[in-house]
């Protein structure tokens, strides 16, 4: 066990890797920074001038590994716009972001989960059929209109709750029901068809023989069995919520990592992009981490 | 003679699908006695699965019943789910072909036993931890409190057949149901399986329904045999009775396709021609097309079960002279 964690720790910290090096080649893709900081009106000499301050005469190589270790010291530069330390702004605003993703998600799996094992055990019934049409609804709607919807519904005409900004859980709940929205979709489809599939198992068929309760056989078995496609795609979906989080966040004016990247798009602002692409891939990384960790745990096949 | 323990009176168990309706069971009728091993026999497709999922109403709610199914001198078929479900894993067991796909493996063989005890049994924890051991023993597993805490994936094929067995053995039903038990199990271990089910028998007293491809297993281990051909029974009678005398052409064939001592596996004929689509099963004996000795009445009418002294009985024109039963 002690042996797989740390095989896994170092794969994690190879990919950790791997994104800083496309974070900083996208950076550097993105073209010359001096034309964009200095005024248009810059001479050559002005201009080579920045970029040796910046260090940009030196080797990509170099100029990489200055990058990684100023990285390492937790420096990402500091914001165009702001002139504050990126990496600041990006940790303080990511609170609100994970609040907002971590409700999108437990509601998106209290609404899912359930649905989608009924719909299995139901096939063909209208429950089953409701599903597929809200798993596809659910994946076509588009997250700004759903939110500006819900937001004229529920907080313009019925004024039951606040439109917009950030405070107690009456703040989150339209927010989180639309980022949740498509990962619910997503994850009743995944359920459902999972569970038909375990369903399917001979030792299905074998406890059935075996006079075990229907509601044994289904939460027990079937489920747990069904758990590992549906806890790595919950996983892959926290991505999705991470990066559908850009667009609730503008719709409810929800103060966090969103807004900011939003922003620092708008405005060019590079080293708050990197920091906040490198904070969301980090943290994308420790939760494929955490949920390989789990697998071993519901599968004991899985050997480490 | 006892009373029989099971009684099957004129079953259909006929299944809806997109093609039309699969007569796969049309018209059964046997009986097997207590401590009673009765061999089914058949091509592939004849419809013995679905006969013995069948007797424990274990098809899609979709599949239709006729006539009867007395255990005990109950009616199966009047069951209600609740009713069927106390009586599985308890009064009627059943083993399946595939030992390696019919544990749960991500729960340890202990946890499984136990369940089944839980759910069939009025025991308490302790207890069944207790059976389970016990249960493990009586079908040699070694080291039976260790096997408790292994998983499906760290045991053999014929080790999770011998723990299967044991689920549906350990409360020591009435009728066990066993469907190819052996085949996907290489040949020492399908020895080995065969005289646990033997043994299982002698000690419980338990009646075994035993599906097999192989008829030298039938001959070695059935008292009884029901030759099976598109969703019927064609012929019945005590096992050397059929081995040595058989009444109908389709027995006849199939006898005469087991490979002979010596002889190359490989040689093995299969007998020519298919078995009719259950689908839409022509008038006349359903054999018809296939049979060497068919005749004009073959065509049309479908032949009754005909004695063929005691016991014995025969679906074939061929015996019209003795009468039908
Ligand atoms: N659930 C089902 N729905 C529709 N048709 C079925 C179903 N199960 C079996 N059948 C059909 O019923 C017929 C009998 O099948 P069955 O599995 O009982 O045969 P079998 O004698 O057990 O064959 P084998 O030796 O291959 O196991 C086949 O034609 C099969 O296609
Ligand atoms: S009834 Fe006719 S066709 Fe059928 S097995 Fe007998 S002889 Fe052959
Ligand atoms: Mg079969």
């Amino acid at each position: 066990m002690t042996r797989y964690i740390v095989r896994r720790l170092l794969q994690t910290v190879v990919t950790a890797i791997f994104v800083t090096v496309i974070v900083f080649s996208l950076a550097r893709l993105t073209g010359d920074p001096t034309l964009l900081i200095l005024p248009t009106e810059a001479t050559e000499a002005d201009r080579t001038f920045f970029r040796r301050q910046l260090g940009l005469d030196r080797s990509l190589p170099e100029q990489y590994l200055t990058f990684l270790g100023n990285a390492l010291r937790g420096d990402l530069g500091v914001s165009f716009r702001y002139r504050e330390p990126a990496l600041d702004l990006v940790l303080s605003r990511l609170p609100a972001t994970l609040e907002l993703a971590a409700a999108s998600m437990a509601l998106a799996v209290i609404v899912a989960l359930p649905i989608g094992i009924l719909a299995a055990i139901r096939r063909g019934s209208y429950l089953d059929v409701g599903t597929r049409w809200f798993a596809t609804l659910g994946q076509s709607t588009p997250t700004f209109w759903l939110g500006l919807v819900l937001m004229l519904i529920f907080a313009v005409r019925l004024g039951w709750l606040p439109s917009s900004g950030r405070g107690g859980i009456e703040y989150l709940i339209l927010p989180a029901v639309t980022l949740g929205w498509y990962s619910a979709a997503a994850i009743a489809r995944l359920t459902r068809s999972s569970m038909l599939e375990m369903m399917q198992n001979d030792f299905i068929r074998f406890e059935r023989l075996a006079g075990l309760p229907e509601r044994v056989i289904v939460l027990k078995h079937a489920l747990k069995n069904a758990a590992i496609p549906i806890i790595t795609y919950m996983a892959l979906q926290f991505g999705v919520l991470l990066s559908g989080a850009v667009v609730t966040e503008q719709v409810f004016a929800w103060p966090g990592l969103g807004q900011v990247v939003v922003e620092a798009i708008n405005t060019r602002d590079y080293p708050v992009i990197q920091a906040a692409v490198l904070v969301t891939a980090f943290l994308f990384l420790l939760i494929n981490l955490a949920v390989d960790l789990l697998y071993s745990w519901l599968d004991p096949r899985i050997r480490y | 003679m006892a009373e029989p323990i099971l009684e099957v009176q004129s079953l259909c168990t006929h299944l809806p699908t997109k093609r039309g309706l699969v007569r796969a069971v049309d018209g059964v009728s046997f009986s097997v006695r207590p401590g009673e091993i009765v061999g089914v026999v058949g091509e592939s497709g004849c419809g013995k699965s679905t006969l013995c999922f069948s007797l424990v109403r274990l098809l899609p709610d979709t599949a239709q019943h006729s006539g009867r199914i007395l255990f005990r001198g109950e009616d199966l078929l009047a069951k209600s789910r609740e009713e069927m479900r106390a009586i599985r894993g308890k009064d009627i067991t059943m083993v399946l072909q595939n030992p390696m796909t019919a544990l749960d493996p991500v729960y340890t063989v202990g946890n499984q036993l136990r369940e089944i005890l839980r759910f069939n049994a009025d025991m308490t924890p302790g207890e069944r931890t207790r059976r389970a051991i016990e249960m493990l023993r009586q079908v040699h597993i070694p080291s039976p409190e260790e096997r408790l805490e292994n998983y499906p994936h760290q045991m053999s094929g014929g080790m999770k057949q011998r723990v299967l067995t044991a689920m549906a053995t350990g409360l020591k039903p009435g009728l066990l149901l066993a469907d190819e038990p052996t085949t996907a199990l290489d040949v020492t271990i399908q020895e080995q399986i065969l005289g646990l089910f033997a043994e299982i028998r002698d000690r419980l007293g338990t009646a075994i329904i035993l599906v097999t491809h192989d008829l030298g297993v039938v001959r070695r281990l059935c008292d009884r045999v029901l030759i099976m051909y598109a969703g019927r029974i064609i012929e019945t009678g005590e096992t050397e009775a059929i081995f040595q005398e058989p009444q109908h052409p389709y027995t006849r064939a199939l006898l005469a396709s087991i490979p002979k001592m010596g002889e190359e596996r490989t040689r093995l004929q299969a007998i020519a021609g298919q078995i009719p689509d259950l689908t839409g099963l022509p008038p006349g004996c359903s054999f018809e097309p296939r049979c060497p000795r068919a005749m004009e009445i073959c065509r049309t009418t479908y032949p009754p079960a005909f004695a063929r002294g005691p016991g014995r009985e025969a679906r074939c024109w061929l015996h019209e002279e003795a009468g039908a039963t």
